[in-house]
Order: structure tokens, then C-alpha cells, then sequence
């Protein structure tokens, strides 16, 4: 980080006129270093709180993470043995943890698409009214899910997806629909839960949408609307790639997010009376079962190395996505 | 190609909004090339939005020949326009910022890309339809907006500021560029700046606007010569017309303005109705010399600053007896030999000085006695 100052005094004030050239020179290289050094101690102090905080609950967990993922090791248990990688070949030995792989794939998949498209085309259906009082009435609507408590809300989705008295089933009566198990189904329990998630993140990811948008020159669709480009090819041709970048940020975002998803599945499947990720295992997710290995099982170690599995799949699909977006993005 | 007539043109933003174009009227005729010539915000640019369909009347009539417009969206009046800021699609190359419009309206690919060949080798892009817009200069990336508005067969061209980005040199360029080829295509043009070296030097017309309304509407040079008001006499010229107000007395055979300028009554009979009233001189500052005929008018007073421009000595006088603290600028050749704190006597024809009613109000007459105005447009 390279800070600049603008009364840096010049070297020329201080190199007098019957010095030696070299010693002039020498002394300009001082003071240079002297600057520089300067500039990377402020700029270092500056980061340091923020730094700090990061090392402390982020880097350090992260590495303690991985050295006890080669130990057996449990909170009460007063030993603790290297065990190589036994605890990465138990883990993929169990059937539970393949399931909860699966389960977090196909939440995710279901997840990232949906979000990203549906707080697209709600970000476009608010992009008109930006300025309007009326149109900052609906941003403060569409986000305030997403700053309302997860665990308190999604008690309230429990109550929605009822299956008895819930309003989920009401409306599928209204449609003449069949009514669902919703929770207590091991089809619809995952499906439920994603629905309850994506009212919950889809405000941040609108606001996201809403000020890459914003992004878009004026005068661009202008041009495109007297170039006689309809609705649909200014969005496919014009704004969709304009806002890849915001886009690609959002599938980011929601891939980390959905990955990690955890505190409405605990709450909503049950997780208060121990039993989270039911039905049958049909909302156990990766962050679920890691949870429950390590506070339900006090199985630290175990947990560890599924948390660095997790780890590795997050990233790994990161860098897919980075590596795609770099072919298909367009940054200006 | 066609005419274009706006009638009682009106845009308000609102029902207390401003309105930003109160009522304006104005014929363009097939193939002119008129420019709309104004401060910041006096509704010029809303006036070419709004015949672009961009923005919608509020009240009022865009007519295209005899075909009323208001209610024909932008992209089916046939109009090309270009942006101050190029606003070229930057994901896309030079060839296809070109060719959308073309394929927006249902032109195959095949004749999309001849009808762009053709337009790039009329504006020599022919080497550059490849490349994205910021590889390109800031002139090539104006020559493609160009191309871009050209490229549809317009019969209305449409330009906001089209130069206002680009460095003196590359303007003045571009500026020559644009006569070429409005002397080539002869699509009627209508341009919007406030730099009014562009619209001297390319305008058939310049229509000079302020506060939503326009001022006049004339020749670049009867504009300069004979201002419809002190407005566009300020506005026109760079420094705009000195303007003194004071008021007129008549003494002897003289009109004496203030206290310190005597005119022989002889060569400006028809201020006779004005005596004992205040009313605004006004004289070019390239039409003041040091060197006087006999029955110059004077202007006697104290210099204050002197710019050496190159070509000239931009020297501002504080004149004597003035009763105001503006200063009185005089553009002198560059040897004059003339220093901050000299005394100086300025000198003028009765033919050049030009009179108006007082606050901004229209032109009495000229100096000259010519009774009627070559503008075709006055306000007030």
C-alpha cells in the first residue's frame, strides 16, 4: 500500500549546491528509502486492526483447523494422537458424509440460479425507479429480509410450511394443488428450506444487482433504443454483459453462501431438539453434519477434516468459476 | 431527409418542476445544418432529446416534414445521433457497434456488414473494425460514434456536444471533419454545443438559447454583427460585447452617456426617444483601437490588467467616471505598447457601438440606422 503525501518536501531543497554529485546522490537514495519505509509503516498500521481481528478468529482457527484434521483428538479426551489421514479416509468410508455432499450439491445448484436470476430480474423491475421515493420504499422492502435474525425467521417458515395449518399449503389449496409434507417430507424439506434462504438472501444480492446496474451508462441503451433494439436484445446484447462483473461476484457470493448454509436448516429441520438434517438425513448438508460431528458427536477431529473437504470444495469451485469468468466477463 | 418545425415546444419536469424548454419555435429546413447554441442548462440538450423521442414534450409539436412525432418512439423516427460521451458499446468491437442497429432493424448479416464496411471506408475506420473502443483515440472513438449514427441512413442527425471530449487540436480536426461531411451527406443536422467556435464556423443557422427559450435565431455572422438582445451580445465572442449601462443625456449635439462618453447626435437619431433614460452600450472588443478618426467615439480610462494572447493584447480598462466595476476589454495589436496603471483612450465608430433597453432587453438599433434585424427570431 503506497501512501502519497503532498507536502512531501522535494530532495532538491536540501542537496546544497557545493555538494558532491555522488554524495548528492547518496543522500537522495536515503531519503528516498527513509519515504518508502515511511509509506509501508502507515500503510501496514493502517490495515493492522483490520488484520488482527482477521488473524486472530480467521487464519489461526483455519490452520489449527487443518493440524488437528491429522490427530484424533475430542474435547473431553485427554490424549491427543497423530493419526495421518485416517480421518479423511473414515470420512469418505461414510455413506452419511457422501449424502451430505449430495445434499449440499443440489442445494447449491438449486440455490445459485435461482438466486442469482430471480434478484436479477427483480433488480431490473427496480432499476427504473432508483430515484423515486416509491422505488426506495421497495429496495428497503426487498432487504429487509435479509437483515431480519435467520433463526427468528425461519421459525416462522416452520410455521408457514405446516403441513396442517401453514400458509404453504393454503396457497396450494387456493391452486387446487395437492397438499405437501413440506418439513416432514424428504422430498420437500430440502426445497422448503431453499425457499426460505432465498427470501432471506436474496435483498443482499438485488442491492448487489441494483448497483451494478447502475453501472450501465444511460446513454448506452439510449443508443440502443434509437438503434431499434428491442426489450429483450438491449438486456441480452447490451446490459447482461455489461454487468457480468457483478454477476460473476453474485455467483461467487451465493456459491460461499449456499455452501455454508446452515442456521435455517438447523432451525428449521428440528436442530433444537437435536434432531437437524431430517428428515432421514434429507437436509443433513455438509455444514450440518460438521456441526453435529463436532457438538452433537464431540468428535473434533472428524469434523476438522470435513470442514477442510468443505474447504477444498469451495475453493476449488471458486477457481472454476474465476477461470470460466475470465473467458466471459467483460471488465471495462 | 427531411425538414423538422418544433411548435410552442414545451418540457417541465413535473407539475412544480422546472421547465427546462418553455415554448420554443423553430424551423429547420431539409438539409440545414443548425446549431443550438447555449449556456449550461438553457434546454438545448432536452431540445435535441426531445426530438430524438428520448424525452417526451410536454406540450407542443416536433413535426418531421408534416408528419407530427409525438407520440413516434426514438427508434422508428429515423434519427442518428451522437453523444457527448461517444457512448459506444465498449464489449464490442468497432465492426459490431456499427452493425447493431443494422441487425436490431432486421438487416441480415450480409448486408449489415457491407453497409458497415461501406460507412467505416467513408470515415477511414476501415483498419480499426476490430478493435473494442478503448483501444481506440479519443477522435477515433468520436469517428465511430459518427459512423455509428451515420450508418443507419438517418434523415435527422442529431449531435449533443459531440467535441466537448476531445483536446483543442483533435476538436478543431473533428470540427472539419463534421462540415466535410454534412457538405458531402447534406442530412439536415442539428447540433448541440456551447462552444460557440463550433457553431461560427459549421452552423447554416445558429439558434442562441437561454433559460429554456431562444434568444435568436440568424446567420453565424449576423448573430455577431447585429445581437438580438445584451444576452446574446455577451454570449457571442470571446470576450463577449462590452456592455455598459448608464443613462443617456442629450447635450449640445452630443448624446452623453454617463459622465465620460459623448456620441455626435447626428449619426444615432433614433436614441432621441431614449433621452433621460437608461439604456446599455455595447461595443465588440476587437473593434476598439488606440488610434482615432475624427468623430470615433472615446473611452477613456485606467488599465487594470493586460494578457498577452499571442496574436493580441487582451487589455481590460477600468474607465473613467464609470459608475459600475466592470472592466472594459480592448483587443490591441500585440506590440501596443500599453502597461497596468496607464492611462488609455480607447476609440470606436459610431457604426460599431450597439444599443439595447436596459436588463438584458432587445436591441434598440444599430448604430448604423439599420431599422429592421436580419434575425429572423427576437424575443420581447
Amino acid at each position: 500500500m503506497a501512501l502519497k503525501f503532498s507536502n512531501q518536501p522535494t530532495l532538491a531543497n536540501e542537496i546544497e549546491p557545493g555538494m558532491e554529485l555522488e554524495a548528492a546522490r547518496k543522500l537522495s537514495r536515503q531519503r528516498d528509502f527513509y519515504f518508502r519505509v515511511k509509506e509501508k509503516l502507515i500503510g501496514y498500521g493502517l490495515i493492522l486492526p483490520a488484520g488482527a481481528v482477521f488473524l486472530v478468529f480467521f487464519y489461526i482457527p483455519a490452520a489449527y483447523l487443518l493440524v488437528i484434521s491429522f490427530f484424533h483428538w475430542g474435547i473431553l479426551s485427554p490424549t491427543t494422537n497423530f493419526v495421518g489421514l485416517k480421518n479423511f479416509r473414515t470420512l469418505f468410508h461414510q455413506p452419511l458424509f457422501w449424502r451430505s455432499l449430495l445434499n449440499s450439491a443440489y442445494y447449491t445448484l438449486v440455490m445459485i440460479p435461482a438466486t442469482t436470476l430471480l434478484a436479477l430480474a427483480i433488480a431490473m423491475l427496480l432499476r427504473d425507479g432508483m430515484t423515486s421515493r416509491r422505488g426506495g420504499i421497495w429496495r428497503a422492502a426487498v432487504f429487509l429480509p435479509h437483515v431480519t435474525p435467520v433463526v427468528a425467521t425461519s421459525i416462522i417458515w416452520v410455521w408457514v410450511f405446516n403441513p396442517h395449518f401453514g400458509f404453504a399449503n393454503y396457497i396450494l389449496n387456493l391452486l387446487h394443488l395437492p397438499a405437501l409434507g413440506w418439513l416432514e417430507s424428504t422430498t420437500w424439506a430440502l426445497p422448503a428450506v431453499m425457499i426460505d434462504s432465498l427470501w432471506h438472501s436474496l435483498g443482499l444480492y438485488v442491492i448487489i444487482f441494483l448497483a451494478g446496474l447502475s453501472r450501465v451508462p444511460r446513454e448506452l441503451l439510449e443508443v440502443a433504443t434509437l438503434d431499434g433494439a428491442k426489450k429483450y436484445r438491449i438486456f441480452r446484447r447490451i446490459i447482461w454483459p455489461l454487468i457480468s462483473p457483478t454477476t460473476f461476484f453474485v455467483v461467487i457470493l451465493s456459491t460461499v453462501n449456499t455452501w455454508q448454509a446452515f442456521s435455517q436448516i438447523y432451525t428449521m429441520t428440528g436442530g433444537a431438539h437435536g434432531g437437524a438434517g431430517g428428515p432421514a438425513f434429507s437436509t443433513t448438508t455438509d455444514a450440518v453434519l460438521i456441526y453435529q460431528t463436532a457438538f452433537t458427536y464431540l468428535h473434533f477431529s472428524l469434523a476438522a477434516a470435513m470442514s477442510f473437504v468443505l474447504f477444498f470444495i469451495i475453493l476449488t469451485l471458486t477457481m472454476v468459476q474465476k477461470w470460466i469468468s475470465d473467458r466471459i466477463v467483460f471488465y471495462r | 431527409m427531411t425538414s423538422i418545425t418544433l411548435e410552442s415546444l414545451t418540457k417541465s419536469y413535473g407539475k412544480a418542476g422546472p421547465t427546462v424548454v418553455d415554448g420554443i419555435d423553430l424551423e429547420v429546413e431539409d438539409g440545414e445544418f443548425v446549431v443550438l447554441l447555449g449556456p449550461s442548462g438553457c434546454g438545448k440538450t432536452t431540445t435535441l432529446r426531445m426530438i430524438a423521442g428520448l424525452e417526451k414534450a410536454t406540450t407542443g409539436l416536433i413535426k418531421f416534414g408534416d408528419r407530427i412525432m409525438n407520440e413516434v418512439s426514438g427508434d422508428r423516427r429515423n434519427v442518428g445521433m451522437v453523444f457527448q460521451n461517444y457512448a459506444l458499446y465498449p464489449h464490442m468491437s468497432v465492426a459490431d457497434n456499427l452493425s447493431f442497429g443494422l441487425r436490431s432493424r432486421g438487416s441480415t448479416k450480409e448486408e449489415a456488414s457491407a453497409r458497415v464496411d461501406e460507412v467505416l471506408e467513408l470515415l477511414e475506420l476501415s483498419a480499426l473494425k476490430r478493435r473494442k473502443p478503448k483501444e481506440l483515440s479519443g477522435g477515433q472513438r468520436q469517428r465511430v460514434a459518427l459512423g455509428r449514427a451515420l450508418v443507419g441512413r438517418p434523415s435527422v442527425f442529431l449531435m449533443d456536444e459531440p467535441l466537448s471530449n476531445l483536446d483543442a487540436n483533435l476538436r478543431e480536426h473533428m470540427r472539419i471533419e463534421i462540415g466535410k461531411l454534412h457538405n458531402t451527406l447534406g442530412i439536415t443536422t442539428i447540433y448541440v454545443t456551447h462552444d460557440q467556435g463550433e457553431a461560427m464556423t459549421l452552423a447554416d443557422r445558429i439558434v442562441v438559447m437561454n433559460n429554456g427559450k431562444i434568444r435568436q435565431v440568424a446567420k453565424p455572422r449576423d448573430i455577431y454583427n447585429s445581437p438580438a438582445d445584451s444576452f446574446v451580445a455577451k454570449f457571442i465572442g470571446s470576450p463577449g460585447m462590452n456592455l455598459i449601462d448608464a443613462e443617456l443625456r442629450k447635450v449640445d449635439n452630443f448624446f452623453r452617456f454617463g459622465s465620460g462618453i459623448s456620441i455626435p447626435s447626428s449619426s444615432v437619431r433614433f436614441l432621441d426617444h431614449y433621452v433621460n433614460e437608461r439604456v446599455t452600450l455595447g461595443i465588440r472588443p476587437e473593434l476598439l483601437t488606440v488610434i482615432g478618426s475624427e468623430g470615433a467615439v472615446r473611452f477613456s480610462g485606467k488599465i487594470s490588467l493586460v494578457e498577452q494572447m499571442g496574436s493580441q493584447l487582451q487589455t481590460y480598462v477600468r474607465l473613467d467616471g464609470s459608475d459600475h466595476h466592470q472592466n472594459f476589454i480592448a483587443k490591441l495589436p500585440p506590440d501596443t505598447p500599453v502597461n497596468i496603471g496607464d492611462q488609455i483612450t480607447l476609440y470606436a465608430s459610431t457604426s460599431d457601438l450597439r444599443f439595447f433597453e436596459v436588463e438584458g432587453g432587445p436591441l434598440i438599433s444599430s448604430a448604423a440606422g439599420e431599422k429592421d434585424s436580419p434575425s429572423e427570431y427576437l424575443v420581447g
